[in-house]
């Protein structure tokens, strides 16, 4: 049984490139759900459970910092770790996101090997990981 | 802010977001881009940016490169139409990430900056070069000398 995921970005490029390194990482991956903003990620969350949600910072409707204000006032979602993807590197922003419960960022571009081991930050080192020690 | 180290830092921002993101290794060219340099039609994208200084990059490519582009992120094979037809949001994506590592290289961290939303428009050379041209710009060339180019317009003012 893989991880199921959430991503969410307004570009559809990105969520394909984001897609496809999953699957490069050897990290086993369940299924993959895709949102394009903020809202649409709720949606998905009120109805899957995700193990963890990559986002995109700047998008339409309700942009990642909102959704992540959201997903850490709902008791159902407040333990779901986030992971930024952006393209901001400033460490003040981050740092900012995560005093607010973002657990990890990935900078664009990245190569599968950086996901895989943000990943492996967040959730652990997966058992029978070949990878692993 | 000083242009040239704007410049330096656009430069290298591009030739390895185009490395890392594409695959396409390019050198700067110091050609000044014309109506020759793109036979057909001209994408245009352009990504707006406030902090302590506002104004937008701009990227201006090819409709073949950018397919080419489209093809190299999603992992696709060459020619494939629903890869090449993506090929606006992945230049957009291109200047996203462009325009984040050029802040990053050029201010180191010491600003918070805002992106906009990359918006993208197919134009002739003609109008191109009739538009505005910023002293922030850099031509790269691909492997098959094919022009790409960049540039950063600022504004008077800031946040």
């Amino acid at each position: 049984m893989g991880y199921d995921i959430l991503v969410v970005d307004d570009s559809a490029v990105t969520r394909k490139v984001v897609i496809r390194a999953l699957s490069m990482t050897g990290l086993e991956v369940g299924v993959v759900h895709e949102a394009e903003d903020g809202l649409e990620a709720l949606a998905v969350l009120d109805n899957e459970w995700i193990d963890i949600v990559f986002a995109d910072l700047n998008m339409p409707r309700m942009d990642g910092v909102e959704l992540i204000g959201k997903m850490a006032e709902d008791d159902r979602l407040e333990s779901t770790p986030v992971i930024v993807i952006t393209s901001d590197r400033n460490e003040l922003r981050l740092a900012e996101l995560k005093a607010q419960g973002v657990r990890a960022h990935l900078n664009k571009p990245f190569r599968p090997e950086t996901l895989r081991e943000v990943m492996t930050q967040v959730l652990g080192a997966p058992e029978g990981d070949e990878h692993g020690s | 802010m000083d242009r040239d180290t704007l410049r330096s830092a656009l430069e290298a921002a591009t030739r390895q977001v185009l490395e890392e993101a594409a695959f396409l290794f390019t050198e700067p060219s110091t050609e000044p881009i014309d109506k020759a340099s793109w036979p057909g039609s001209v994408i245009q994208v352009q990504l707006a940016f406030t902090g302590p200084i506002r104004g937008h990059f701009m990227l201006a490519a090819s409709p073949e490169l950018c397919s080419s582009l489209a093809v190299e992120m999603l992992g696709a094979e060459p020619g494939e139409p629903e890869a090449e037809a993506q090929f606006e949001d992945a230049v957009g994506e291109i200047l996203n990430m462009v325009a984040g590592l050029t802040l990053d290289q050029a201010i180191q961290g010491k600003a918070l900056w805002e992106l906009g939303v990359p918006e993208a428009r197919s134009m002739s050379p003609g109008e191109y070069l009739s538009g505005p041209r910023s002293d922030v710009r850099v031509r790269l060339d691909t492997d098959e000398e094919e022009p790409v180019e960049v540039a950063i317009f600022i504004e008077e003012g800031g946040r």
